[in-house]
């Protein structure tokens, strides 16, 4: 698979059909995104479970397609996504985070195996063009088990697992679709400095709120969490009220925009 | 621009979590924890996510400082280590302890104790972590 993967992104390159190719790079046994030019290069291409491809929250993470698209207009790049890599592309993109202008989508759909080990309902980007696209997970047992509690357990359920964050913030550095430049997560009328546990549950909720209509599901702010919370939880539940409410799904038609885009133009409509 | 990842350890607790140094144009910018990184497993606490900022903190020691005269003032490292080295003799083993670290090596926490026990005589050993 992998060595398919290289052999189609050395023809692109090779063919002129892009500049240069986006992806991961095997990095002393970790993986790091990263630009690739040349075909000696793409030997060190990698596809890896856990690493996600998109970093924008911090000055750190600063949106490494974006800048190479600041810094030569007009360049094409062929940017290799999963499923979960590919849903959080398309909104970065509405959101004007990136320009899908000249990017070639070199899209990879995981297995049977790796969304189970993601627990990732959408394994797949939507014209994969090495593997085949599998079945991804019904429903995450976690939720499966959430659904069944009566609202005092969830109320329970959350204080329990809310109230183990030790605020690392990384829930928010991880997530792809994190990039304000304020973040609400820091402001004192929300979150009170220095107390630990967070306030109950604006905290964890802002995130929840800014990501209601952009959530690509990828799982990044659980994994980045030392303190085990059940993060994808709050994600899941709220997007699928989104989805009820206005027929929104993050991630899969880049011509869709999202409900919150058009609310100050009036045109959202309710139920 | 000129971008590199490199690996290394969290140097501020014992844990010894993975980091991926974040490197733009010759700058330690930022940090990102290391999904397949066998301790932290892709996770940091707010330490390591920040572990970049001391790196280039104007407040950071780079010299040796001694005081003279109440203030602190620069100072080479032959001084120093003489300086202490003076004091420690002065004041023998009955009034020396030594502080190790959990976030030093197991050699070095060796070389501490063998330093205290064998050179100064004296068995006031212990580390950061119990206080």
């Amino acid at each position: 698979m992998i060595e398919e993967l290289r052999a189609h992104c050395k023809e692109l390159l090779a063919a002129g059909r892009v500049d240069c190719i986006y992806g991961l790079e095997d990095c002393d046994g970790a993986c790091v995104p990263r630009f690739f030019t040349t075909a000696a290069e793409l030997d060190r291409l990698v596809l890896a479970g856990k690493q996600r491809l998109f970093f924008t929250c911090r000055p750190a993470d600063r949106n490494l397609v974006a800048l190479q698209q600041a810094q030569r207009p007009g360049v094409r790049i062929g940017i290799v996504v999963r499923g979960c890599d590919e849903r959080a592309l398309l909104e970065l993109a509405k959101l004007r985070q990136l320009s899908l202008e000249g990017v070639e989508v070199i899209g990879v759909a995981c297995n049977r195996s790796q969304a189970e080990a993601c627990r990732c309902a959408r394994p797949y980007p939507r014209e994969p063009v090495l593997g085949e696209k599998v079945e991804g997970v019904a429903e995450d047992p976690a939720l499966t088990r959430f659904r069944r509690m009566r609202p005092e357990e969830r109320l329970a359920f959350w204080h329990h697992h809310l109230g183990k964050c030790i605020k690392c913030y990384g829930c928010r550095n991880a997530c792809p679709l994190c990039f304000c430049r304020e973040c609400q997560m820091e402001r004192e009328l929300f979150v009170t400095p220095g107390a630990l546990p967070p306030d109950f549950p604006l905290f964890h909720f802002v995130h929840m709120m800014h990501l209601a209509d952009r959530c690509a599901d990828c799982g990044a702010c659980e994994d980045a969490c030392p303190m085990d919370i059940p993060l994808r939880l709050l994600k899941t539940t709220m997007r699928e009220a989104v989805e009820a409410l206005f027929g929104y799904r993050p991630g899969s038609d880049p011509a869709h925009r999202s409900p919150f885009a058009d609310i100050s133009r009036g045109e959202a409509t309710h139920g | 621009m000129a971008s590199i990842s490199t690996l290394s350890v969290c140097p501020y607790c014992g844990a010894g979590c993975g980091l991926d140094l974040q490197v733009h144009d010759g700058r330690l910018v930022g940090v990102r924890p290391v999904p397949s990184h066998p301790v932290s497993q892709g996770k940091l606490c707010i330490k390591g996510w920040n572990a970049n900022e001391f790196v280039s903190s104007p407040e950071r020691l780079t010299v040796p400082l001694i005081r003279r005269n109440g203030t602190l003032q620069p100072a080479t490292w032959d001084e120093a280590v003489s300086l202490v080295a003076a004091r420690l003799k002065a004041a023998g083993p009955a009034r020396v302890a030594a502080l190790s670290s959990a976030k030093c090596t197991n050699e070095e926490n060796y070389l501490m104790q063998k330093l205290v026990r064998s050179v100064l005589g004296s068995n006031n050993v212990d580390h950061c972590a119990r206080l």
